[in-house]
């Protein structure tokens, strides 16, 4: 009761220590992805190399036009243009959120892929053909293709892992494991972090920012985004008056995806159906012999 | 002006929590994926080793990915590979002429960095557990002084399955003695 007491009595010591610690975590915490190959050494942002950021302050993405085995792309749809909107909802100080954020139809691009001299599609992909060479924990990956002199980030491709599902709309509170143990995964929690990655941020130390690198397995608390991402997002993009506004991706918007070298590179889509394709030509095969017998 | 026992007590608490912060481990880059323990690397793994980069050489895969060559030399072997032996991990992400891919969570080193490595086998080839948290970087802060591993994972976001406690069973949050992190490995693969 004493401590109570005491505690009671120091409300502004208290609110003091609160302010300094979170004033401490916020300060800095967020980290910009940098292009250096190095490992990062503990309790730094990464030093080398250059700063990643988009040049254009306008950007497009892509769904694949694919369903997902828990989700159906009109039920994806919103989730990410809300996960978008938990960004373009900030403000710095007086300006609004800096970048421009365009939805293009989606594409049949179920992969990472960057051509240099084709058009490129900037996607966001649900895939249950997870390379074997992937983590297979990994419920999703982002990868950032860019220009090693420069920083400036070409393009952006968000994997999200099938096999790691069920993912869902988890209520406010958080999702909890169902009878048999499965937790759904909350999609827009986890776009919302990966979100950031795509806009050239890394992870934070800000125990309460999207980009943390913890999270809960259920969680919702990364769709709010925090003062210390504002501050980095604000820090990496500041208002201009007029920034260069270019949202297509590298070589204009692709009608699917090809990888480097004009290779045609639609997995997962196009395997289904190839598979159909297949499975048709045995049954044909099939009915023929049987009528001959 | 007096200050009190209690006031010199909320400004040292203040000061210290100013202090310790720049100090916490920091990760960079994204991924989301589940964390492993240090029993669940050793579990996973084909090859455990502390292992030195001779070389690295980037390369596009038959996917159109950027993806690196490692060379490695096996320092010291506690598991699969033989001390002496050369591995070659394949890790995604590096750079080819004007162009760079870094896949978030994905580890990166330079020749001549050593790490302990948690290594499964995959077509002739070696990759790390679970992205970087399979490759513990090794810092060898001086002579006469221990080498440290510091923590894997550099790059991953790790939702815990056990819903809000952090797993502190995890391999190494902040850098540990090399010596004590082997000794860990051993008794696991000796269990």
């Amino acid at each position: 009761m004493r401590k109570l007491g005491f505690i009671g009595r120091l409300p502004w010591r208290w609110a003091l220590c609160f302010a300094l610690l979170t004033y401490a975590n916020s300060a800095a915490a967020w980290c910009q992805m940098r292009t250096g190959e190095d490992e990062s050494e503990e309790g730094r942002c990464e030093v080398e190399g250059e700063l990643m950021a988009w040049p254009s302050y306008c950007l497009s993405y892509s769904l694949n036009d694919a369903d997902s085995e828990s989700m159906t792309l009109d039920e994806i749809r919103p989730i990410v243009a809300r996960s978008f909107d938990n960004w373009r909802g900030i403000s710095c100080g007086d300006d609004d959120f800096p970048l421009s954020i365009r939805e293009d139809a989606p594409r049949m691009c179920a992969m990472e892929s960057h051509d240099t001299s084709g058009p490129n599609v900037h996607t966001i992909a649900f895939t249950s053909e997870w390379p074997e060479n992937y983590d297979q924990n990994a419920y999703a990956i982002t990868v950032v293709w860019f220009n090693p002199r420069s920083g400036a980030i070409l393009d952006a491709d968000m994997l999200i892992n099938e096999r790691r599902g069920p993912y869902g709309v988890c209520p406010l509170r958080g999702c909890q494991p169902d009878a048999n143990g499965v937790t759904t995964v909350d999609l827009e929690n986890v776009i919302t972090h990966e979100i950031g990655h795509f806009f050239g941020l890394a992870h934070s130390q800000f125990n309460f920012a999207t980009m943390h690198a913890f999270s809960p397995a259920g969680e919702t608390d990364k769709r709010s985004v925090s003062s210390d991402d504002v501050e980095g997002i604000c820090t990496i993009y500041p208002p201009m008056a007029s920034p260069v506004c270019e949202p297509d991706p590298r070589n204009g918007l692709g009608e699917e995806c090809r990888a480097q070298g004009g290779c045609q590179a639609t997995l997962g889509t196009d395997l289904g159906g190839l598979g159909l394709f297949w499975v048709l030509v045995g049954w044909g095969w099939v009915r023929r012999h049987r009528t001959r017998d | 002006m007096r200050f009190s026992y209690r006031s010199a007590v909320v400004v040292a608490l203040a000061i210290t929590a100013l202090l310790i912060t720049p100090l916490t481990p920091r990760t960079a880059h994204a991924t989301m994926a589940q964390r492993l323990s240090m029993a669940e690397l050793v579990e996973q793994a084909d090859h455990i080793a502390t292992v030195t980069v001779l070389d690295a050489t980037p390369r596009y895969d038959a996917r159109g990915r950027i993806v690196t060559d490692m060379r490695l030399r096996v320092d010291e072997a506690l598991h699969g590979c033989v001390a002496g032996d050369e591995l070659m991990m394949v890790t995604f992400g590096g750079v080819i002429g004007d162009l760079g891919m870094r896949i978030s969570g994905e580890p990166s080193f330079s020749a001549g960095e050593r790490f302990l490595l948690f290594g499964r086998a995959w077509e002739g080839l070696v990759r790390p557990v679970g992205m970087s948290q399979g490759t513990l970087p090794i810092r060898d802060p001086g002579t006469n002084q221990i080498p440290l591993v510091g923590p894997g994972g550099q790059g991953l976001t790790f939702p815990d399955e056990d819903h809000g406690a952090h797993d502190e069973s995890h391999s190494a949050e902040a850098p540990r003695a090399l010596d004590g992190v082997l000794q860990e490995v051993r008794q696991l693969l000796r269990q």
